[in-house]
């Protein structure tokens, strides 16, 4: 090493020069903590929502769902990433592109404010227990929760029920003799996918309209403020991954392979 | 700003770069941090020890990180059970007790993992889970379960074991096998011919076909053999229905 020179500065000079480093040094923590806190969406390299051979890409997170019992669900705008064997639910805002939270329970549903979630032996809404076990639910309102039941909890069979959260009563809306596989509730009207058990074909009861559904519904959702449904891999489409959109009473196969839930 | 040291400069860039960023690092922590010129010339004669010194404290640090770590890391390895995980490989599991809460029943009240009610157990499948039926076309006649939070705190047995152990839910007889996904299995029907429990997925069996076990007997350890993505016990309760067996809800005969 060669000799070092110092530098002609005076006592004054380096204070002053001191000064001026600390100034510059703070001036960047400040504005970089202030510009971190801010994720503007031009930092996520990928702004949609997809599912792709049971890999289900969330902006910039991916999450694999080929693992049974994973599973998606949304409830616009909040899509709900499930994994009852840990158990945990992710839970991102599709509007923010954010994720929103994590909790450590198997969810049904959440609407930004309450939880549905299975505990045991029965479905809760937050900490309050409906009384019952849902197999799929939906939270309607702050008052009002559909449930998707078993007609006998012996049976396959299942049900829809509305139940009011005040007062814990249950109202029969839909019995089925098939399995409902899928529920949501858009632009106010509720739909409903219906795997038959016998035949194994496929309906959406659209309020209650019933129209046929060429494949499997698996998830039922809401995006650009129109309804879908993805048809996840089946043992009844050969494994395949379809989407459709849902325009009155007809559906409409938009892509295979890709499902596209937020764009 | 001296230019005719600039090709100098240059020159020891390229033959010592090291050499010449130390150098330069050194000249200004001396610049900034000493604002008495003497002790920055000081600072610079004694460069070579001050590194020495600061390398040391460096390593001091480093060794204090680990020990201090090792510490306080300790207990925390020790209760989340990782070491038990890797010495239980060579215990022997066979040495576990049978749990009387279980009473000598003919009817199922109780979860495989014992404790009362749902307490120690997460239900991560349901029966005839509709999701289940969809994706493998065919029906899920059990429920999958996991112990809970609750179960790893307070479970006697866990806390003897450090094993998940399975408990026999009625008194009967053993039918031992490996299923057709080869899940390690085990059913056991009461005396009375009117109950059959099924287990599915244990990691080891600790009972044998032809034996009569009594409730509350350790019959495996939760695994995941089989047509299974991860550690969990698939709990079936069937009822006779005639002269056949039907599959019913399990969580109908959990008290």
């Amino acid at each position: 090493m060669a000799d070092i020179e110092l530098n002609p500065f005076n006592l004054k000079q380096r204070k002053l020069l001191q000064i001026g480093v600390v100034l510059i040094l703070a001036l960047f923590l400040i504005g970089y903590f202030l510009l971190a806190k801010k994720t503007p969406e031009s930092k996520l390299k990928n702004n949609t929502v997809y599912l792709e051979n049971s890999a289900l890409q969330v902006f910039d997170d991916t999450y694999s769902l080929s693992q049974y019992p994973d599973k998606v669900l949304m409830h616009y705008p909040y899509l709900l990433i499930i994994k009852p064997s840990q158990p945990i639910s992710y839970i991102y805002n599709l509007q923010t592109k954010t994720k929103e939270k994590d909790l450590k329970q198997s969810l049904l549903d959440y609407d930004g404010k309450n939880i549905l979630h299975n505990n045991g032996k029965n479905t809760f809404i937050n900490q309050e227990d409906l009384g019952l076990l849902c197999d799929l639910g939906f939270i309607k309102s702050a008052s009002e929760v559909l449930c998707v039941t078993k007609v006998d909890p012996n049976f396959a069979e299942n049900k829809l029920v509305s139940i009011d959260v005040a007062f814990k009563k249950q109202k029969d809306v839909y019995t089925s003799k098939n399995l409902i596989t899928a529920i949501s509730v858009i632009n106010n009207i509720t739909y409903l996918g219906i795997n038959d058990l016998y035949t194994h074909k496929n309906y959406i009861l659209i309020d209650k309209t019933q129209i046929e559904f060429p494949d499997v519904a698996s998830l039922i959702y809401e995006m650009n403020s129109k309804p879908y449904v993805a048809s996840l891999k089946s043992a009844f489409n050969n494994n395949t991954e379809s989407y459709y959109v849902i325009d009155g009473e007809k559906s409409g196969k938009q892509n295979d392979n890709k499902i596209m839930l937020y764009r | 700003m001296n230019l005719a040291k600039i090709p100098l400069n240059l020159k020891r860039v390229k033959d010592d770069p090291f050499g010449f960023i130390t150098d330069k690092l050194i000249a200004f922590i001396a610049n900034l941090l000493i604002p008495i010129p003497l002790a920055g010339e000081v600072v610079s004669q004694f460069k070579r020890p001050i590194m020495g010194i600061l390398i040391t404290f460096f390593i001091f640090g480093l060794f204090m990180i680990t020990v201090v770590g090792t510490i306080f890391l300790s207990p925390l390895l020790l209760g989340s059970g990782v070491i038990n995980s890797i010495t239980s490989v060579f215990q022997n599991p066979f040495h576990i007790a049978l749990d009387p809460s279980f009473g000598d029943t003919a009817v199922p009240k109780k979860n495989p993992f014992g404790g009362s009610g749902m307490l120690y157990s997460t239900v991560t499948a349901y029966f005839l889970d509709p999701a289940y039926y969809l994706q493998f076309g065919r029906n899920h006649n059990g429920v999958d379960m996991v112990p809970t939070q609750e179960y790893y705190k307070n479970s006697q047995t866990y806390k003897e074991t450090h094993q998940v152990v399975i408990f026999a839910t009625i008194s009967g007889n053993v039918n031992q096998y490996v299923d057709q996904y080869g899940g390690e299995t085990i059913e056991i029907t009461n005396s009375d011919n009117t109950f059959k429990i099924l287990y599915i997925h244990f990691s080891s069996m600790l009972v044998n076909s032809g034996t009569t076990v009594k409730a509350g007997t350790p019959v495996g350890i939760m695994g995941n053999t089989g047509f299974s993505t991860g550690d969990h016990v698939h709990y079936e309760v069937h009822i006779k229905d005639g002269s056949t067996w039907r599959a019913v809800n399990p969580l109908n005969y959990i008290q």
